[in-house]
Protein backbone atom coordinates (compact mmCIF):
# COMPACT_ATOMS: atom_id res chain seq x y z
CA UNK A 1 0.00 0.00 0.00
CA UNK A 2 1.86 3.53 -0.79
CA UNK A 3 0.97 6.45 1.33
CA UNK A 4 -1.09 9.17 -0.93
CA UNK A 5 0.84 11.67 -2.59
CA UNK A 6 -1.36 15.06 -3.38
CA UNK A 7 -1.28 17.11 -6.53
CA UNK A 8 0.63 20.17 -5.40
CA UNK A 9 3.21 17.96 -3.52
CA UNK A 10 4.05 15.49 -6.94
CA UNK A 11 4.32 19.21 -8.95
CA UNK A 12 6.45 20.31 -6.39
CA UNK A 13 9.13 16.95 -6.29
CA UNK A 14 9.10 17.69 -10.38
CA UNK A 15 9.79 21.11 -10.08
CA UNK A 16 12.76 19.97 -7.56
CA UNK A 17 13.78 16.71 -9.07
CA UNK A 18 13.24 16.83 -12.29
CA UNK A 19 10.41 14.38 -14.45
CA UNK A 20 12.56 11.33 -13.90
CA UNK A 21 10.75 9.27 -10.54
CA UNK A 22 14.46 7.89 -9.62
CA UNK A 23 15.62 11.31 -8.41
CA UNK A 24 12.40 11.63 -6.01
CA UNK A 25 12.54 11.09 -2.64
CA UNK A 26 12.22 7.02 -2.21
CA UNK A 27 9.41 7.82 0.38
CA UNK A 28 6.98 9.61 -2.01
CA UNK A 29 8.08 7.92 -5.64
CA UNK A 30 5.57 4.90 -5.62
CA UNK A 31 2.66 7.33 -4.66
CA UNK A 32 3.75 9.95 -6.94
CA UNK A 33 3.80 7.39 -9.61
CA UNK A 34 0.49 5.77 -8.25
CA UNK A 35 -1.30 9.45 -9.02
CA UNK A 36 0.36 10.52 -12.06
CA UNK A 37 -0.68 7.01 -13.35
CA UNK A 38 -3.93 7.78 -12.28
CA UNK A 39 -4.20 11.40 -13.81
CA UNK A 40 -1.90 11.99 -16.81
CA UNK A 41 -2.87 14.69 -17.96
CA UNK A 42 -2.61 16.62 -14.71
CA UNK A 43 1.04 16.89 -14.58
CA UNK A 44 1.93 16.48 -18.14
CA UNK A 45 2.86 19.40 -19.07
CA UNK A 46 5.27 19.71 -15.57
CA UNK A 47 6.67 16.51 -16.80
CA UNK A 48 7.81 18.10 -20.59
CA UNK A 49 9.03 21.20 -19.23
CA UNK A 50 11.21 19.28 -16.67
CA UNK A 51 12.29 16.80 -19.20
CA UNK A 52 13.63 19.40 -21.14
CA UNK A 53 15.86 20.84 -17.79
CA UNK A 54 16.49 17.50 -17.51
CA UNK A 55 18.21 16.84 -20.66
CA UNK A 56 20.30 20.04 -20.72
CA UNK A 57 21.43 18.63 -17.41
CA UNK A 58 22.54 15.38 -18.95
CA UNK A 59 24.65 17.75 -21.66
CA UNK A 60 26.30 18.67 -18.25
CA UNK A 61 29.43 15.73 -18.77
CA UNK A 62 30.00 18.04 -22.32
CA UNK A 63 30.10 21.24 -20.56
CA UNK A 64 33.25 22.38 -19.26
CA UNK A 65 31.92 22.90 -15.52
CA UNK A 66 34.33 25.01 -13.97
CA UNK A 67 37.31 23.31 -12.79
CA UNK A 68 37.05 21.48 -9.51
CA UNK A 69 33.69 23.24 -8.93
CA UNK A 70 31.80 19.65 -7.56
CA UNK A 71 35.13 18.94 -5.34
CA UNK A 72 35.09 22.73 -3.52
CA UNK A 73 31.97 21.71 -2.75
CA UNK A 74 32.32 18.42 -1.19
CA UNK A 75 35.09 19.16 0.31
CA UNK A 76 33.97 22.64 2.13
CA UNK A 77 30.95 20.12 2.92
CA UNK A 78 29.99 20.07 7.09
CA UNK A 79 29.42 16.34 6.88
CA UNK A 80 32.11 15.41 4.78
CA UNK A 81 35.09 16.81 7.25
CA UNK A 82 33.22 15.69 10.29
CA UNK A 83 32.47 12.00 9.76
CA UNK A 84 35.81 10.61 7.82
CA UNK A 85 33.94 7.52 7.54
CA UNK A 86 31.35 9.05 5.01
CA UNK A 87 34.02 9.79 2.90
CA UNK A 88 33.48 6.64 0.77
CA UNK A 89 30.05 8.29 0.15
CA UNK A 90 30.77 9.94 -3.48
CA UNK A 91 32.02 7.37 -4.83
CA UNK A 92 29.65 5.01 -3.54
CA UNK A 93 26.60 6.82 -4.71
CA UNK A 94 28.23 8.36 -8.06
CA UNK A 95 29.57 4.38 -9.33
CA UNK A 96 25.68 3.69 -10.64
CA UNK A 97 25.34 7.35 -12.09
CA UNK A 98 28.49 7.11 -14.20
CA UNK A 99 26.31 5.12 -16.97
CA UNK A 100 23.80 7.64 -16.67
CA UNK A 101 26.41 10.54 -17.10
CA UNK A 102 28.02 8.50 -19.99
CA UNK A 103 24.57 7.68 -21.24
CA UNK A 104 23.49 11.85 -21.17
CA UNK A 105 26.54 12.41 -23.14
CA UNK A 106 25.80 9.98 -25.25
CA UNK A 107 22.12 11.59 -25.46
CA UNK A 108 23.55 15.06 -26.42
CA UNK A 109 25.53 13.68 -29.12
CA UNK A 110 22.62 11.83 -30.51
CA UNK A 111 20.63 14.52 -30.32
CA UNK A 112 23.11 16.81 -32.06
CA UNK A 113 23.50 14.23 -34.70
CA UNK A 114 19.30 13.72 -35.04
CA UNK A 115 19.44 17.28 -35.28
CA UNK A 116 21.98 17.26 -38.05
CA UNK A 117 21.28 14.95 -40.00
CA UNK A 118 17.08 16.05 -40.30
CA UNK A 119 18.25 19.81 -40.22
CA UNK A 120 18.84 19.89 -43.80
CA UNK A 121 15.66 18.35 -44.87
CA UNK A 122 13.89 21.69 -43.47
CA UNK A 123 16.17 23.94 -45.42
CA UNK A 124 14.64 25.65 -48.44
CA UNK A 125 18.17 25.15 -50.17
CA UNK A 126 21.37 23.60 -49.68
CA UNK A 127 23.62 25.49 -47.74
CA UNK A 128 26.02 27.91 -49.31
CA UNK A 129 29.59 28.67 -48.90
CA UNK A 130 28.88 31.19 -46.82
CA UNK A 131 26.73 29.43 -44.58
CA UNK A 132 29.75 26.53 -44.35
CA UNK A 133 31.82 29.61 -43.41
CA UNK A 134 30.07 30.53 -40.81
CA UNK A 135 29.55 27.24 -38.99
CA UNK A 136 33.64 26.63 -39.49
CA UNK A 137 34.23 29.98 -38.07
CA UNK A 138 32.77 28.75 -34.79
CA UNK A 139 34.83 25.16 -35.08
CA UNK A 140 37.89 24.80 -33.85
CA UNK A 141 39.09 23.55 -36.96
CA UNK A 142 38.70 26.74 -38.91
CA UNK A 143 38.47 26.65 -42.92
CA UNK A 144 41.87 28.32 -42.90
CA UNK A 145 43.09 24.09 -42.22
CA UNK A 146 41.03 22.89 -44.65
CA UNK A 147 42.52 25.37 -47.24
CA UNK A 148 45.74 24.29 -46.48
CA UNK A 149 44.89 21.13 -46.43
CA UNK A 150 43.27 21.31 -50.13
CA UNK A 151 46.29 23.88 -50.93
CA UNK A 152 44.22 26.59 -51.71
CA UNK B 1 36.40 0.81 -64.57
CA UNK B 2 33.82 2.11 -62.51
CA UNK B 3 33.97 4.61 -59.87
CA UNK B 4 33.63 3.40 -56.20
CA UNK B 5 30.03 4.58 -54.66
CA UNK B 6 29.88 7.97 -53.09
CA UNK B 7 30.64 6.78 -49.11
CA UNK B 8 28.60 8.49 -46.08
CA UNK B 9 30.84 10.62 -44.02
CA UNK B 10 30.20 9.09 -40.48
CA UNK B 11 31.69 11.89 -38.67
CA UNK B 12 29.07 14.19 -37.13
CA UNK B 13 28.30 17.40 -39.41
CA UNK B 14 29.19 20.78 -38.77
CA UNK B 15 25.90 22.00 -37.91
CA UNK B 16 25.18 18.88 -35.53
CA UNK B 17 28.97 19.76 -33.54
CA UNK B 18 27.52 23.52 -33.47
CA UNK B 19 24.70 22.32 -31.97
CA UNK B 20 26.16 20.33 -29.43
CA UNK B 21 28.73 22.99 -28.61
CA UNK B 22 25.57 25.44 -28.30
CA UNK B 23 23.70 23.30 -26.04
CA UNK B 24 27.03 22.88 -23.72
CA UNK B 25 27.95 26.30 -23.62
CA UNK B 26 24.76 27.84 -22.86
CA UNK B 27 24.12 25.10 -19.85
CA UNK B 28 27.73 26.12 -18.61
CA UNK B 29 26.61 29.62 -18.91
CA UNK B 30 23.69 29.07 -17.11
CA UNK B 31 25.01 26.96 -14.43
CA UNK B 32 27.81 29.35 -13.83
CA UNK B 33 24.83 32.39 -13.15
CA UNK B 34 23.12 30.50 -10.85
CA UNK B 35 23.60 31.47 -6.99
CA UNK B 36 26.06 29.93 -5.27
CA UNK B 37 23.66 27.66 -2.93
CA UNK B 38 21.38 26.75 -5.71
CA UNK B 39 24.56 25.53 -7.97
CA UNK B 40 25.72 23.63 -4.86
CA UNK B 41 22.32 22.02 -4.87
CA UNK B 42 22.02 20.89 -8.24
CA UNK B 43 25.29 19.99 -8.43
CA UNK B 44 24.94 17.75 -5.77
CA UNK B 45 21.64 15.56 -6.41
CA UNK B 46 21.42 16.22 -10.27
CA UNK B 47 24.97 15.51 -11.37
CA UNK B 48 26.82 13.77 -8.31
CA UNK B 49 23.71 11.82 -7.35
CA UNK B 50 23.11 12.19 -3.84
CA UNK B 51 20.30 11.43 -2.66
CA UNK B 52 18.07 14.90 -0.93
CA UNK B 53 19.12 13.88 2.56
CA UNK B 54 22.54 13.28 2.07
CA UNK B 55 23.27 16.69 0.03
CA UNK B 56 21.18 18.33 3.34
CA UNK B 57 23.72 16.62 5.20
CA UNK B 58 26.64 18.41 3.53
CA UNK B 59 25.45 21.76 2.64
CA UNK B 60 24.20 21.50 6.64
CA UNK B 61 21.17 22.74 6.32
CA UNK B 62 17.80 20.65 5.53
CA UNK B 63 16.23 18.24 3.24
CA UNK B 64 13.59 20.85 2.40
CA UNK B 65 15.89 23.91 1.93
CA UNK B 66 17.65 21.46 -0.69
CA UNK B 67 14.15 20.96 -2.16
CA UNK B 68 13.60 25.04 -1.98
CA UNK B 69 17.05 25.70 -3.74
CA UNK B 70 16.47 22.50 -6.20
CA UNK B 71 13.58 23.86 -7.81
CA UNK B 72 14.57 27.96 -8.07
CA UNK B 73 17.74 26.30 -9.55
CA UNK B 74 15.95 24.47 -12.39
CA UNK B 75 13.52 27.49 -12.70
CA UNK B 76 16.38 29.84 -12.98
CA UNK B 77 18.44 27.66 -15.12
CA UNK B 78 15.21 27.47 -17.38
CA UNK B 79 14.61 31.04 -17.63
CA UNK B 80 18.61 31.24 -18.05
CA UNK B 81 18.10 28.76 -21.01
CA UNK B 82 15.37 30.01 -22.85
CA UNK B 83 16.82 33.37 -23.44
CA UNK B 84 19.92 31.80 -25.04
CA UNK B 85 20.25 31.19 -28.71
CA UNK B 86 18.78 27.48 -28.14
CA UNK B 87 15.84 28.99 -26.33
CA UNK B 88 12.76 27.77 -27.90
CA UNK B 89 13.68 24.32 -26.58
CA UNK B 90 13.09 25.98 -23.37
CA UNK B 91 9.85 27.83 -23.36
CA UNK B 92 6.66 27.20 -21.53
Amino acid sequence: MTNPVSDARILGLIAAYGASPVRWPEGERAGALARIEAAPDRFAAALDEARAIDLALECAPLAALPAGLVERVIAAAPLRKADPARSGARDRVFAPWRGWLAGGALACLSLGLVTGYFAPVNLPAPASDADTALVYAFLDTGLTELDQEFGQ
Amino acid sequence: MAEPPDMADPAPSPMAVLDARQRSSALNKALDELPERQREAILLCTLEGYSNREAAGMMDISPEAVESLLARGRRALRDSLARGPLGKDYER
